[in-house]
């Protein structure tokens, strides 16, 4: 009696569960963009289009996949990725004398240390993710800028193989997916992965089975910073230079790509495989629109509609899915 | 009880004595201070700021936050800016102010209505804001051809106000009197206490919501659309160094970010602090980002120093073994969340 029960509810969660997941989602949304443009847009699939647009898409895509786990988590976003970005390409840019690897590494280890002392404000200090990271951003801004004093710092030393291609591949692209197959892995697979999404599900119900929340805040915070300063180092290794301004809109996309990819923002759902979909999905609609003709500011009010899109219906399916428990 | 209670009005007495040393600080270090020059502009960047960070403050009273503030501010000034010279500086300021409230209003339905965190829903409404302000201007810097009107909203009366401070200052005290007279304001605070039980009891939660993020929404369209006319020019993209200021007026002021617990009194005595900080160290020579650098620092000490702080308070040593500290310890867990009603 029971046993028919669940194989017959099971297929129907399996169904259920899969229309919930936003990577799920994306993806055939992304794929059949991607699909369309291949066949109406002119010069959508050519080679040189395609890389190009996963260049642009590698960065934003690795910040994502770190920022994803920190909304996870339930810390909604950290607002520090611009500036973050910014001091990185200059840590990177004055590193390049001790050749591309030892830069790379520097970066990370700077851009991990920042996201250290913010995961520990945010995990163990019990602070508001939003107004620390506000704090830092304009903290680590500032240092920026009284370092360099505004100049940019032009790298001495070649960046090898950060800014190549293999097999006709972008280096960066590779990092990309290796990054995100690695944080995907560790998220589903670890348990310091699932603990991350416990923790952001239900932080009580955390608690009281024995997870401290504090030390995978931090954990999420320090994977966070480091690839946040390795997508800084890879930016600076495409002009081989520093600048406080390279961060950008940087901040802004990496957001979107996260909130478009399915990852709740109220902690608990969503995975680093759905950010990084989303920043596929926000390049390749960006791609597309600039291929059409739209100019750059029409693309920038389609990015934010499809924002508010995004969250109204990921809200809008949260609410569905806790109604029917 | 009482004990938080206190600990709540300390915190608006702390900006104010704070603000308070940094005035006797500068003018004792920092020559030409207290001229009449230097106190205007110090009465202009103080208005505006306060305006902003007030409006902030009634939506983080209601547990919410308001992202889009920062593009809001810049959107509207080019929007008045771009409207004057077309139909006049009047219909400019209204016309921007609309599109304060339209954006207002997109967060508070969207936040009370589908529930959705203001956070996301706010950074959704910020980029759209960025967007438009690119889309109008086409990425130049706009300037007005009449900016006699922007003179006359400047021209200094009573030596350190000014016209426009003082349309600023009205809103910021008309807003105090409804957070603090009125049942909207009572509403508010039951809302970010606890938004539940302000449902249970009736409260209209959705209107009241919506109304707070139109008057975040307006307060930040207003300063905005004076600062442009007044400065007869406008840019697109975001005021980041703004945001700052204004969520470090609230915080610093001691508006609990969990909502329900703070004074609007305080937030002015915070933004009075940082508006002469900044001033103080730009005369002394600092750069903006150097002010930046301080507002951060400043930012964060604030946010260091508030669990500790609430800690002491709350948990008095006959308090430590009961029921009453425990119940106190697990809802600080899920405290620590902002902008999740």
């Amino acid at each position: 009696m029971t046993a028919t029960a669940v194989t017959t509810a099971e297929p129907q969660l399996a169904w259920r569960s899969m229309i919930r997941d936003g990577a799920v989602v994306v993806g055939l949304i992304t794929a059949a963009v991607f699909i369309v443009a291949a066949l109406l847009v002119p010069n959508f699939a050519t080679a040189a289009n395609v890389r190009a647009l996963l260049l642009s898409v590698a960065l934003t895509g690795i910040a994502a996949v770190g920022l994803s786990l920190i909304t996870i988590i339930g810390r909604i976003f950290a607002l520090s990725i611009a500036s973050m970005i910014a001091l990185s390409t200059i840590v990177f840019a004055h590193a390049l004398t001790w050749g591309p690897w030892v830069a790379l590494l520097l970066t990370m280890a700077v851009g991990a240390l920042l996201g250290s002392s913010q995961g520990y404000v945010v995990g163990f200090l019990k602070a508001d993710p939003i107004i620390t990271t506000i704090a830092f951003s304009a903290i680590v801004l500032g240092v920026g800028q009284q370092w360099t004093q505004g100049r940019t710092i032009v790298g001495q030393g070649g960046t090898g193989l950060l800014n190549a291609n293999v097999f006709n591949v972008p280096f960066q692209v590779l990092v990309f997916v290796a990054v995100t197959v690695l944080v995907w892995t560790w998220h589903r697979r670890g348990v310091t992965g699932r603990r991350i999404t416990l923790i952001g599900l239900n932080e009580r119900a955390a608690v009281i089975s024995g997870v401290n929340p504090a030390p995978y805040v931090l954990t999420s915070f320090v994977v966070f910073g480091a690839l946040v300063g390795l997508a800084g180092a890879l930016l600076a290794a495409q002009s081989g230079q520093g600048n406080v301004l390279l961060g950008g809109t940087f901040g802004f996309d990496v957001i979107i790509a996260v909130v478009v990819g399915g990852v709740a923002v109220t902690g608990g759902r969503g995975s680093p495989l759905g950010a990084a979909i989303g920043g596929l999905f926000v390049g390749l609609l960006g791609n597309v629109l600039a291929l059409v003709g739209l100019a750059y500011e029409t693309q920038l009010m389609v990015k934010g509609a499809l924002v508010l899109v995004a969250v109204v219906l990921i809200g809008i399916s949260d609410r569905l899915g806790s109604g029917r428990k | 009880m009482t004990e938080t209670f206190l600990y709540w009005h300390l915190r608006t007495l702390l900006a104010w004595s704070l603000a308070l040393i940094a005035m006797v600080f500068f003018a004792a270090t920092t020559k030409g201070f207290l001229s009449l020059g230097n106190l205007f502009a110090l009465g202009q960047a103080f208005a505006v700021l306060a305006l902003v960070a007030s409006g902030l403050t009634v939506v983080m009273l209601m547990g919410q936050f308001d992202l889009s503030i920062t593009a809001v501010f810049p959107l509207t000034g080019l929007v008045a800016v771009k409207v004057s010279d077309w139909q006049g500086p009047v219909t400019g300021i209204l016309v921007a102010m609309g599109v304060g409230l339209a954006i207002g209003a997109v967060n508070g339905l969207l936040t009370a209505v589908f529930r959705i965190p203001s956070l996301a829903v706010t950074i959704g409404t910020m980029v759209l804001a960025i967007g438009v302000g690119h889309f109008i201007t086409g990425g130049e810097l706009v300037q007005a051809e009449n900016y006699q009107f922007g003179l006359t909203l400047t021209n200094p009366v009573a030596g350190i106000l000014s016209v426009q401070s003082l349309i600023e200052l009205a809103v910021v005290a008309a807003i105090l009197v409804m957070l603090g007279a009125t049942w909207l304001g009572r509403y508010v605070y039951a809302i970010g206490e606890n938004a539940e039980r302000a449902r249970a009891s009736a409260i209209p939660v959705r209107p009241v919501m919506v109304a707070g993020f139109l008057i975040c929404g307006l307060c930040a369209a207003l300063g905005g659309a004076l600062q442009g006319t007044a400065l007869a020019t406008g840019q697109a993209g975001t005021n980041d160094a703004f945001l700052l200021q204004a969520a470090t007026a609230a915080v610093l002021g001691g508006i609990a970010l969990t909502g329900g617990r703070g004074s609007l009194v305080g937030t002015i005595g915070a933004a009075l602090l940082l508006a002469m900080i900044s001033n103080g160290l730009s005369l002394a020579g600092a750069d903006s980002a150097a002010v930046q650098l301080v507002n951060g620092v400043i930012l964060l000490a604030v946010v260091l120093m508030h669990a500790p702080l609430t800690k002491v308070v709350s948990l008095r040593p006959q308090q430590w073994f009961s029921r009453n500290s425990k119940e106190q310890n697990t809802t600080r867990i899920e405290d620590s969340h902002v902008g999740i009603s």
